[in-house]
């Protein structure tokens, strides 16, 4: 059943995962997985987004077979996300 | 009246409900967190850290805690094209994991039914036996 769900690199390219921080404020730690840079952007590496995101599908289809419950931590519902998920209990964390 | 609804008119409890209340329906620890942006919701992460929980978290290149997130995914954190993205990917993951649910219960379901006309059968045979 995993199988059905299809990831290619044309999705993550077209909705701009690949566009990262500027350059002013982005991390040494993070060197490692930026492939270059654009003007005053980095750009990220996709190779391990993809991995990364496999990895993640994995782990959520697991956790939610077994039964278990998921916390999604978002400051607020600006893009509608509870209509979007169609989820029943969605709660939302507001730091101010 | 009571002490609750004396604080409950106060407006600093109006401030802090609105940016609380949402979690006082959570009853148990979850098991597994999912942050959009770590560097705004960084209390969320420590405390998953704190209590065990693994987390998993979108990660641009100005991450401040990419050593802290269990299951972290390099990705674009303010455009919102990318953040549907990321969005339809945890429904869709949601779904197929609750069909999974979904189709396990049917086969134990069938199971179940199967053992009953067993027992039925074994039943009849039983008094048939009685009979004779």
């Amino acid at each position: 059943m995993q199988d059905f769900f299809k990831l290619s690199f044309k999705q993550l390219m077209l909705s701009n995962v690949f566009l990262g921080s500027r350059k002013d404020s982005f991390n040494m730690i993070m060197k490692p997985f930026i492939l270059g840079y654009r003007g005053s952007f980095c750009i990220l590496n996709l190779s391990y987004t993809y991995i990364q995101f496999k990895l993640l599908i994995h782990v959520l289809f697991n956790i939610i077979f077994l039964r278990k419950k998921v916390l999604i931590v978002k400051e607020n519902d600006l893009y509608n996300f509870k209509i979007s998920l169609e989820a029943k209990n969605l709660y939302f964390y507001n730091k101010k | 009246m009571t002490n609750f609804k004396i604080v409950s008119r106060h407006p600093k409890f109006l401030e802090l409900s609105k940016s609380f209340s949402n979690l006082r329906q959570l009853k148990y620890l979850p098991s597994f967190i999912f942050l959009f942006d770590p560097n705004i919701s960084e209390a969320a992460l420590f405390e998953g850290y704190v209590l065990g929980v693994p987390t998993s978290a979108i990660a641009n290149s100005d991450c401040l805690f990419f050593e802290s997130i269990n299951y972290p995914v390099l990705g674009n954190t303010e455009c919102y094209e990318s953040m549907y993205f990321y969005m339809y990917v945890l429904r869709d993951a949601i779904k197929l994991g609750s069909i999974k649910e979904y189709v396990e219960i049917l086969r134990i379901r069938r199971l179940k039914a199967k053992l009953k006309i067993k027992l039925r059968i074994r039943r009849k045979i039983k008094k048939y036996k009685f009979v004779c």
